[in-house]
């Protein structure tokens, strides 16, 4: 690429890099990567490249600070590793529940993982079908002990 | 009754964690 | 357009869904998902699918490689997952559902 336009590019490209500071080195580069990539890509596919349509390519594409805000705009989820980090892995759940059901079932509850109406079921039914169960056959039991 | 009713009532309790189990990994939403 | 007209509203709720089904259609990278995107008529600004494309990543709705194209052009492909197949499927059948809703409120239900 010609001198004068790696510099206009590489401009631009810092203008962003500079918003990402909050962001690890690896994560900035690669996003920069990519970018320039898009850029690059685009400018190709122009007839003749010159700097007129590398800098209609750049203004297309967007202002650094918003692009830079939209990155960092994901970053609450940075944060949210931990609240994502504090709810309970989906197999550890499923397991438990098969091991030891309380705890695995007070887990799923604290997931986000289900409705609640599925919570309920999930916690229903180790509950209603012994519990039918025996009052299916206790009432057998009455009945056949009214008959005999 | 063949079977024992303390033995069918023992399976139930068994199984019904697993049961519960099985709802669960079904009833995921998606991207969990 | 106006940039709080109805159309800029809903295209912003439903973008990321819209990324995420080209890319169902077989790996892609960034500059022919915004050119696809163009094409079908949903002219975005350029640098917003790229955080987009990030956040689908991270979310675990998509993965991607670096490979390089002929030209020597390094380009990150995106894949979709599992995860966000599933999450697409379930965006189909809201979307349906609503555009239903909205319709019926739209024609004031004169049928």
């Amino acid at each position: 690429m010609e001198r004068k336009a790696e510099n206009i590019l590489n401009r631009y490209l810092k203008h962003i890099e500079i918003e990402l500071e909050s962001l690890t080195p690896f994560a900035r580069k690669e996003i920069i990567a990519e970018i320039r990539s898009h850029l690059v890509e685009e400018w190709q596919s122009f007839e003749e490249q010159n700097e007129e349509n590398l800098l209609q390519v750049i203004n297309n594409f967007g202002d650094p600070r918003e692009i830079a805000a939209d990155y960092l705009a994901r970053s609450p989820e940075e944060m949210e590793p931990q609240a994502r980090a504090s709810y309970p892995p989906t197999w550890l759940v499923l397991v438990l529940t098969i091991i030891f059901w309380p705890a695995g079932i007070i887990l799923a509850w604290l997931s986000p993982a289900w409705r609640t109406r599925d919570k309920a079921i999930a916690t229903l039914i180790p509950v209603l079908i012994p519990g039918l169960a025996i009052v299916f056959i206790l009432a057998i039991r009455v009945i056949i002990g009214a008959v005999s | 009754m063949a079977i024992p009713i303390n033995t069918i009532i023992l399976l139930l309790f068994l199984v019904s964690p697993l049961a519960s189990a099985i709802y669960l990994a079904t009833t995921r939403k998606p991207g969990y | 357009m106006k940039p709080n007209n109805p159309f800029t509203q809903i295209k912003k709720g439903t973008l990321e869904y819209c990324v995420l089904a080209v890319i169902a259609r077989g790996e892609q990278y960034g500059y022919e998902i915004v050119k696809i995107l163009q094409e079908q008529g949903l002219n975005t600004p350029e640098g917003t699918i790229y955080p987009l494309l990030a956040r689908l990543k991270k979310d675990g709705l998509v993965t991607a490689v670096w490979r390089e194209a002929e030209s020597g052009n390094p380009r990150k492909y995106y894949t979709i997952t599992a995860r966000g197949e599933e999450a697409l499927a379930e965006f189909r059948a809201s979307w349906s559902e609503f555009k239903t809703v909205v319709d019926n409120i739209l024609r004031g239900g004169l049928d």
